[in-house]
């Protein structure tokens, strides 16, 4: 009987994961931002959120493991919480803080704690590193790296999260490749 | 699993027909009787109890040990009969708010604690929440929620309480507020406990002007019940009352022991706003001249919210406010970082450049240290162009 139910919700699950294509495996690692506006390598056997609009969004055992995403949001379009805007000529150090003020302001990250900040070259431009952590209800700790930069067309922000025990250490080095790959003209 | 069905047994929930229970709900009478608790009741209580686990272990407690030490003696002073069963503890957040749970367990913001006068006013808060528990408003408040305009509101709510609370109806009501009802007993049975007390009632009331008057110029959409400015202005109408009520004027304040026990508070407050990209309120308050000697550092705090908020004249205000912090001695190193991070931003390279090498003088291994170097050599390399071109 259980098996049967099991198999009933597969099947179910399945049509509708078929129909929408929702998840994407990333065989070819070139992955394009929203309009071909940059382009990114992620980790070839990771699997790409393809409904996700506002940029990219990859994840390898799942989004509650892990999930690496990269935006590129127009300065003047404000942040959903805190409704501040950017502008290209932020420091690395404001444009931190915009983006972890907005992170407080949602009630999942409330408690968000910033373990360091760092000046980066992200994009071949100066920008910042930083490392947070943050405890979800059932007290499972979730570390988290950012990197961002203000650029002319808009703020680069490319967000790594996971669960700290085993998995941030052992993903973030695919996660720096990635950012690392940021460029705007496809790879020849 | 659990958590995949969560909604559906929450809809389910409010699905089920009214309990059997009929009439009115007694209030408890001491610590001893809240173990005898009616079925219904029994399901809100340990759905408290997951609250409580929650907000634990997701980290969203301020931690100082000494002020948990204050405020659970103060509410075992208000609620003697309860105590083993009422316990106070205050959340890592800069809003305004406080709300009991159907268990007794009574939470209130750092943020709220942080915009307190005195000893007194917190007695008010205390004594007005704990009364909801007391008289069960949590459990007869839920008769009320299962219509569809109550379970319209909780959802539509949800979203701004806090990741550990959400969809928690166990804490809804009480961080929303009762009906005017509940709220009106609670504010009744609060006050004669402050009184009993022999706590002075006029300046502990004064609480929900200051709030109210604050949550005018906050006007957050959604307001929890201490942010709510409708609400709040009815509880100061309802003190009134009860007030006038009363032939006694006068009373403890006791101010410098609330001071004493909630300056780390008033310290970290504005740092916790700000860290969430909002100076309005930091604003607000330390802009009081009567108020902001009572905050630890708060012309730093006010330079930063201007900056923060950054809007036209913001800059030359946060100036302002810094300027005589670098020129003391001993020097305030987050404020030489600030000033020069604001005049780099108004173009004044030179003046920049001096205050990040004094801040580099005297914290050098400050977190932010290396942007400082950074945004330094970025100064000196300007300003050896501007000299190759004269």
């Amino acid at each position: 009987m259980k098996s049967l139910k099991s198999w009933i919700l597969i099947t179910v699950a399945a049509s509708f994961l078929a129909g929408c294509a929702v998840w994407t495996r990333v065989d070819n690692p070139t992955l394009a931002g929203p309009g071909d506006a940059y382009f990114v390598d992620a980790p070839v056997g990771w699997v790409q959120l393809s409904l996700y609009s506002d940029g990219i969004r990859v994840t390898r055992d799942g989004f509650q493991i892990q999930l690496a995403d990269v935006t590129l949001t127009p300065h003047d379009k404000q942040l959903p919480l805190t409704k501040k805007t950017s502008s290209a000529s932020m420091l690395p150090t404001e444009l931190a803080e915009l983006i972890v003020a907005e992170m407080r302001s949602t009630p999942a990250f409330a408690n968000l704690t910033v373990k360091e900040t760092t000046p980066a070259q992200v994009a071949g431009l100066n920008g910042f590193r930083l490392i947070a952590q943050v405890r979800n209800e059932r007290g499972v700790a979730y570390s988290i790296a950012l990197y961002g930069v203000a650029l002319p067309k808009g703020r680069l922000v490319f967000h790594f999260q996971a669960i700290d025990r085993f998995f941030f250490q052992r993903d973030l080095p695919a996660f720096e490749q990635m950012m690392r790959s940021y460029r705007t003209r496809r790879a020849a | 699993m659990r958590r995949l069905f969560a909604p559906f047994l929450m809809l389910a929930w409010f699905a089920q027909p009214a309990p059997a229970q009929q009439g009115p709900v007694p209030p408890f009478a001491d610590a001893e009787s809240t173990r005898a608790r009616l079925p219904d009741e029994e399901r809100v209580w340990f759905e408290s109890v997951d609250v409580d686990r929650a907000l634990r272990r997701s980290g969203a407690l301020y931690d100082d040990k000494a002020l948990d030490a204050y405020l659970q003696a103060l509410l075992e002073r208000l609620y003697p009969e309860f105590k083993g069963v009422v316990r106070m503890r205050v959340v890592r957040e800069p809003g305004l708010n406080a709300f009991a749970l159907p268990n007794g367990s009574l939470y209130i913001n750092m943020g709220l604690v942080a915009r307190l006068e005195n000893e007194a006013q917190l007695a008010t808060v205390l004594a007005h929440e704990a009364a909801h528990f007391v008289h069960r408003h949590s459990f007869q408040n839920r008769e009320n929620l299962k219509g569809s305009t109550g379970l319209a509101t909780v959802l539509g709510v949800a979203g701004g309480v806090g990741g550990a609370l959400v969809g928690s109806l166990a804490a809804m009501s009480s961080v929303y507020g009762y009906s005017r009802e509940l709220e009106r007993e609670a504010d009744r049975v609060g006050f004669e406990r402050i009184v009993k007390l022999g706590y002075d009632w006029v300046s502990g009331s004064r609480v929900f002007e200051l709030l109210a008057e604050e949550a005018k110029i906050l006007d957050v959409s959604h307001p929890v019940f201490f942010a709510s400015h409708p609400q709040l202005e009815e509880r100061v109408q309802s003190y009134r009352e009860l007030g006038a009520a009363v032939e006694s004027k006068g009373g403890e304040t006791r101010v410098e022991v609330f001071l004493q026990a909630t300056v780390k508070t008033r310290a970290d407050w504005p740092r916790e706003e700000l860290a969430r990209g909002k100076p309005k309120s930091v604003i607000h308050v330390l802009s009081d001249a009567a108020r902001r000697e009572r905050y630890p550092d708060f012309r730093y705090w006010l330079g930063e919210a201007y900056r923060v908020r950054g809007e036209p004249g913001d800059s030359e205000r946060a100036i302002a406010e810094l300027t005589p912090l670098a020129e003391t001695s001993p020097v305030h190193p987050p404020a030489l970082r600030t000033l020069g991070l604001l005049h780099m931003k108004n173009g004044n390279e030179a003046g920049a450049a001096g205050l990040f090498r004094r801040y580099l003088e005297v914290a050098p291994h400050a977190p932010d240290a290396a942007f400082v170097k950074q945004y330094l050599g970025q100064l000196e390399q300007s300003g050896t162009k501007g000299e190759e071109k004269k």
